[in-house]
């Protein structure tokens, strides 16, 4: 409920006539005079006067400005990327107007920041596919080619066999990393065989590499998800598991998958250093954020009960009745 | 629904009814609970160990947390959270790692002659998060009880 104030300008107004009428008052009924030229102890009943007038009007000003500073505090929290936060409108003044103002340029700046973020990813996606594509068909190729024809060579000079073999363990090696860079930019396992699948891929691949313990928990929700949001909560889970990898100095990680009353909530936990005070909003974290904004879902990401970091992603399965109902 | 609700709990509040509260908004509303009990103190000193006053607090606000857990029934609803430090600068925070929708906090109501409650708190998290607060009002109790809970005869 708003509360109805005088408008700003008529509380200044009315703060600095009551002074001037507090001192004119003062003037009429206390014997001060000023003489021409003024003496000492009339100088110095001037300056406290003034100082006093000062002193007075400062402090009733700042008391009616304060809403304006608690007003700027409130709008540098807003955060884009954790959309649907909007300022209470509390008061029926300039101040209550300035808020409404602001949460209706939120609004604005959230639809086309969705908008923007949805071609963005979306464009990203592509590229990733198209980078997929080419690394599979023309590098994963050639490096077959190459690998044959070492063979052959090996076959025709056999002396030089021992060196043309470690040619091949390179080569063999190289076309592994080249298949698993295809598909950590392109989850065909996802398309394929849906979301639990890949996840399950991803976990088991994750822990091949990186000697991570990772228990896995990860049941089929029982709506089906759009393939958008199969693919927000699919790449989450892999930044996710990337920072694990990259800075958490993990020894298990818990991946659960589950479906709750009206969402699906994806939980990536791990045991390591864990974060203090808030985490850096680096580039794979901003990421999530912008992954999770567009389809909806909330994304926490806070200190995990097994001591590390928890990433927790919570998507609804039916949408809301009507937008903004968040906040 | 989906989402999460915050109860901020710190040692002026209103702890139970606080609890109560969004304990029921939780549950009407199928949100996930998560209880914060934030002390107020220094958060760790400069190489980030505790002293053994800062121990002891945690300790208590752990064991003061889980009874409130346990004489809510919660132990299979509520994720808990304990914290030191400015409280909401830490509920802030909280509130923003856990991507609540709402926080829950308790309150007194005001002296004799004056109407309205009154919470610390929720007057502070004005300017610490943008997620809606809601103040938890007092049960009415009886003298009696009220004497009881306070540990009086």
């Amino acid at each position: 409920m708003s509360r109805t104030r005088l408008p700003l300008f008529w509380r200044v107004f009315a703060i600095n006539a009551g002074l001037l009428t507090a001192i004119a008052i003062l003037l009429v009924v206390t014997p001060v005079t000023i003489s021409a030229p003024i003496a000492l102890a009339e100088a110095v009943v001037v300056i406290v006067g003034l100082l006093a007038t000062i002193v007075v009007n400062a402090f009733l000003l700042r008391r009616a400005f304060a809403p304006l500073g608690r007003l700027a505090q409130r709008m540098e929290m807003v955060d884009l990327l954790r959309p649907g936060q909007r300022l209470q409108v509390l008061r029926n003044d300039e101040v209550g107007r300035v808020v409404a103002a602001f949460n209706r340029m939120l609004d604005r700046l959230e639809a086309e920041r969705r908008e923007s973020g949805r071609r963005v990813l979306a464009a990203q996606e592509a590229e990733r596919v198209g980078i997929a594509r080419d690394l599979h068909d023309e590098v994963g190729q050639v490096l077959t080619g190459v690998l044959l024809q070492l063979n052959s060579i090996a076959e025709a000079a056999p002396e030089h066999d021992e060196a043309l073999g470690e040619a091949r363990q390179a080569v063999r090696r190289a076309l592994d990393e080249v298949r698993r860079i295809s598909s950590e930019l392109r989850p065909e396992m996802l398309e394929a065989l849906g979301l639990v699948s890949a996840l399950t891929e991803l976990a088991s691949s994750f822990a091949r590499v990186t000697d991570i313990e990772v228990e896995r928990e990860l049941s089929s929700p029982s709506v089906k998800l759009p393939p958008e949001v199969e693919l927000a909560i699919y790449r989450i889970a892999q930044e996710s598991l990337t920072n694990v990898a990259r800075h958490a100095q993990a020894s298990r990680v818990v991946i659960s998958f589950a479906a709750g009353r009206d969402s699906v909530v994806l939980r990536v936990a791990d045991d390591g250093r864990g974060f203090t005070g808030s985490p850096t909003e680096h580039g794979g974290l901003r990421s999530m954020r912008e992954r999770a904004l567009l389809v909806d879902a909330a994304l926490a990401i806070k200190p995990a009960p097994e001591g590390g970091v928890e990433v927790r992603l919570e998507v609804p399965t039916r949408q809301p009745a009507a937008a903004g109902a968040r906040g | 629904m989906h989402g999460t609700v915050v109860c901020a709990l710190t040692d002026g509040a209103e702890k139970s009814d606080a609890v109560a509260q969004a304990s029921a908004i939780s549950e009407r509303l199928g949100l996930r609970l998560v209880l914060a009990h934030v002390v107020d103190g220094i958060a760790a000193l400069g190489d980030g160990d505790e002293s053994m006053t800062m121990k002891a607090d945690r300790v208590a606000a752990t064991r003061q947390l889980a009874e409130l857990v346990r004489d809510h029934g919660l132990d299979e609803r509520a994720e808990s959270r304990v914290a030191i430090g400015d409280p909401a600068t830490l509920v802030g925070r909280i509130a923003s790692e856990e991507a609540a929708d709402v926080i829950v906090v308790g309150a007194r109501r005001r002296g004799w002659g004056r109407r309205g409650l009154e919470s610390k708190l929720a007057d502070e998290l004005e300017t610490e998060t943008p997620v809606p607060v809601l103040v938890a009002p007092p049960r009415v109790r009886s003298a009696r009880k009220r004497a009881s809970a306070n540990g009086g005869p």
